[in-house]
């Protein structure tokens, strides 16, 4: 059964980071969804993410893909991307594919802002 | 066939010819024979009357299946379904022109009969008797070949009765022949009540006849001119047979052809006066329907005209996706149809009205003419309308343009399922020129279009959808061919493995490869993304995964030296998963090393152990942090246990519940005993994923090896 289900983004500025909301399922109808929208915020050089996935559903391994799209190019410029609330499945989805090293996946907001303070990357170890 | 029925017919015909002609010959004998006795003679005229009937009979049969006088209208190679109508009346006034030229060229004959022809020279001059049998011959078979004309057209209208009249006709010509011959020979019945017989029965077959021709409503279907024609010759068959009857009855003309005739024929004059007869009561009939059908003319010539059109109209709809070709014949059959001046199809494309075709008039023009203060005015009637009036239009006398030149119009939807996408407009010079009749029959060819219009649509999608599925095929045998056929055999391990591609799935990958230093390596691969794509990528790391097994001695290394070889290639949100287990002997020692897949899943006589060393998926970062990264570990097989490589097509399969089976979900079905082989066991996977999934259309590859210690 093929299901076409949606993907809902949110994006909140604060503090010169980018808040973004995402939820429902991220696969491969979605992910271009998503991708742009990064790709937007990367565009105009606003280049602090945090991605809360508290709200996701789903990810399937095409919506993994949306994240290693921009990453080089954020970090290039002195940002990054990092992820939080994820629950156990996302993040075991995550887990098997080695994201944890590559990524900061972090349990809430502070703790990626703490990150993000104290220029700790994911995956720079 | 028709070549076998033709050969057949005219076979027949040369034996009744021959037969003719020996009944001929037979009959000039006898003639010569009987000269010698007083003609009085009743053997002579009974043996003459038997021949002549013979002989008409003959010439009946002969004229009947006489392929010229009737083309069977299906035998002809070349008619064309359509055109049956005409070519019925086209055969029918054929054989009506012969009938009457033919009738002309036999009264002009009779008037070479010698006018002093009396009982005795025929009897002794020779060049007498011949002419005037010669005569009194073509009569006979023109009188034949009437009848034969005129059945033929009955049993071309036939109903279930038909042949019973036919019947019924040609027993009262007998019984005409038969008291015409008693009276001549025998005269035992008192020849008044005979002759009274005789008119009642002429009498009878008149109206018999009259009634009996049915099945005419092909005339009131002619088109005028035709039903002029046919009106003026059947007047003309009137008089004609009209005449012949008058003159073969009774002998009012005790003149030289009638001796002849009676000479020639004794006692078949029934058959003559009764066939003239049977054609003045057939002509007659059609004379009248003819003339009663003429006031009704025109309708029904406007009717067969629509009718023709519409006909013409669905063939191209059915059969044209190209929609200018399709609109440019509406548009010209709308004006044939209707006797408008000009006419257009407008489409819509968002705020924009386009014209698609138009006649008579330039697109530019019309580009004004439709348009009201910014609005495409024929967009806003969404359902049929007829102006019959533009100067008197609630609507149209203020648009100037437009009631300048047309005096009435009709304005039709265009709709491709429930969505307006255009017009099809007719203008009319005159006021009142275009009424409901023309909207009526105006609106069933719009709905035509509209039909045309989605009939296009679905077909370009169809062909869309057809292309994709092919895609997808082709991705799918890809996919196959790069999997391996036939899994080697390796001591004391029995190894089996399925995959199952998805509609749309990315590449699942499984193979078994030999290191360098000759070490059995087993590798399940999952690549992301779908389709064509996917099946490519798997394509490229087959072969990088053959040319770098003959340089690496670890699971580690191999992978390793993967990542290396692939990292360029794939774009940045692509990757690929792998696990690779190495086979290190014969006794249960392995290696296992993880780059971002599913974990190893080992059943050791029922507990279930989960391996996940720490590491990346291909393609996802450059060497030295995925070396860092990847983990290898070593595991000691305990005898008869099984271990277990898949793709999370499997753990994330979903039921009609759209449950995942997940690992939990994996244990019960992997947890088995009594099985001897991989082969085994995977035979009750499949059929437990199987159950588990069933109804449910299948949305990513699902692959599983499996490997079996048995020492």
């Amino acid at each position: 059964m093929k299901q076409s289900n949606a993907l809902k983004i949110d994006t909140v500025t604060r503090d010169g980071i980018e808040l973004i909301t995402i939820e429902g399922f991220l696969d491969a109808h979605t992910a271009p969804i998503l991708e742009k929208h990064i790709e937007t915020l990367v565009n105009s050089n606003r280049i602090r993410i945090i991605i809360d996935f508290s709200a996701l559903e789903y990810i399937s391994s095409a919506g993994l893909g949306v994240f290693m799209s921009h990453i080089e190019e954020i970090r290039n410029k002195g940002g990054d991307i990092k992820m939080i609330k994820m629950t156990d499945k996302v993040y075991s989805v995550f887990d098997l594919l080695g994201f944890p090293m590559l990524f900061n996946l972090e349990k809430n907001e502070e703790e990626a802002i703490f990150k993000f303070n104290n220029n700790i990357i994911g995956g720079s170890d | 066939m028709n070549k076998i029925v033709n050969k057949g017919t005219n076979k027949f015909i040369n034996l009744s010819v021959i037969l003719l002609v020996i009944a001929l010959l037979i009959r000039i004998a006898g003639d010569l024979l009987f000269t010698l006795f007083d003609y009085q003679l009743n053997i002579g005229d009974i043996w003459t009357l038997g021949l002549t009937l013979f002989i008409a009979v003959l010439l009946f049969s002969i004229f009947i299946n006489n392929n010229f006088a009737v083309d069977n209208l299906f035998n002809k190679k070349t008619v064309n379904i359509n055109d049956i109508t005409k070519i019925h009346n086209q055969n029918y006034f054929k054989e009506l022109n012969i009938l009457l030229i033919s009738v002309i060229i036999l009264i002009i004959l009779n008037s070479f009969i010698p006018k002093d022809l009396n009982y005795v020279n025929i009897g002794e001059s020779v060049v007498y008797k011949v002419l005037s049998y010669t005569i009194a011959f073509v009569n006979l078979v023109y009188v034949v070949f009437a009848m034969a004309t005129i059945f033929k057209w009955f049993y071309s209208h036939k109903h279930k009765f038909t042949l019973v009249y036919l019947f019924i006709i040609s027993g009262i010509i007998f019984l005409f022949i038969l008291i015409e011959f008693e009276i001549a020979l025998f005269n035992i019945v008192n020849e008044f009540i005979a002759d009274t017989i005789n008119g009642l029965l002429m009498f009878f077959l008149f109206v018999f006849v009259f009634f009996v021709n049915t099945k005419n409503d092909w005339i009131t279907l002619l088109p005028k001119k035709d039903k002029l024609k046919l009106l003026f010759l059947s007047f003309f068959a009137l008089l004609v047979f009209g005449y012949l009857f008058d003159r073969n009855t009774d002998s009012i003309y005790e003149d030289s052809l009638s001796l002849a005739i009676n000479r020639f024929t004794p006692g078949v004059i029934g058959l003559y006066y009764g066939s003239y007869l049977i054609a003045f009561s057939y002509f007659f009939k059609i004379f009248f329907i003819t003339l009663f059908s003429l006031p009704t003319s025109n309708v029904v010539d406007k009717k067969s005209r629509e009718f023709n059109n519409l006909k013409h109209l669905n063939r191209l709809i059915a059969g044209e996706f190209n929609l200018s070709k399709l609109f440019r014949t509406v548009l010209e059959l709308s004006i044939n149809q209707t006797r408008s001046s000009y006419a257009w199809m407008e489409l819509y494309n968002g705020e924009e009205c386009d014209i698609a075709q138009s006649i008579n008039l330039k697109h530019e023009y019309i580009s004004e003419l439709n348009v009201y203060e910014g609005k495409c005015i024929f967009k806003t009637i969404d359902r049929p309308y007829l102006c019959e009036n533009t100067n008197n239009d609630v609507f149209f006398k203020n648009i100037g343009m437009i009631n300048q030149i047309a005096g009435s119009l009709i304005s039709l939807p265009i709709f491709d399922a429930k969505k307006r996408v255009g017009s099809l407009v007719l203008l009319h010079r005159d006021k009142f020129g275009l009424d409901f009749y023309n909207l009526e029959s105006m609106t069933a060819f719009a709905n035509n279009v509209s039909i045309a219009f989605e009939n296009s649509r679905l077909m370009k999608q169809s062909i869309e959808h057809e292309r994709y599925k092919s895609e997808m095929v082709l991705a799918r045998d890809l996919q196959k061919k790069l999997l391996p056929s036939n899994l080697p055999k390796i001591k004391n391990y029995s190894i089996a493995a399925f995959s199952f591609p998805a509609q749309e799935a990315g590449g699942d990958y499984y193979d078994v490869v030999r290191l360098k230093n000759g070490k059995m390596a087993i590798l399940v691969g999952d690549v992301s993304g779908k389709g064509i794509a996917a099946a490519f990528i798997m394509a490229q790391l087959k072969g990088v995964v053959h040319s770098m097994a003959g340089r690496s001695s670890t699971g580690k290394e191999l992978l390793v030296n993967i990542n290396n070889s692939i990292f360029n290639n794939l774009s940045k949100n692509e990757f690929i998963t792998m696990s690779c287990l190495i086979l290190n002997d014969e006794n249960g020692h392995i290696n296992f090393a993880r780059a971002g897949h599913t974990p190893l899943i080992v059943n050791e006589g029922g507990s279930m152990l989960y391996y996940k060393p720490k590491g990346i998926g291909l393609g996802i970062i450059n060497n030295s942090m995925f070396v860092k990264n990847l983990e290898e570990i070593e595991i000691r097989l305990e005898n008869h246990s099984v271990c277990y490589l898949f793709t999370d097509g499997i753990n994330e399969l979903r039921n009609s519940e759209m449950e995942e089976l997940g690992f939990e979900g994996m244990n019960e079905m992997i947890r088995l005993n009594g099985h001897s082989s991989a082969e085994e066991i995977n035979r009750d996977i499949k059929e437990s994923l199987y159950s588990y999934a069933k109804d449910i259309e299948q949305t990513d590859d699902m692959t599983l090896f499996t490997l079996f210690y048995q020492n």
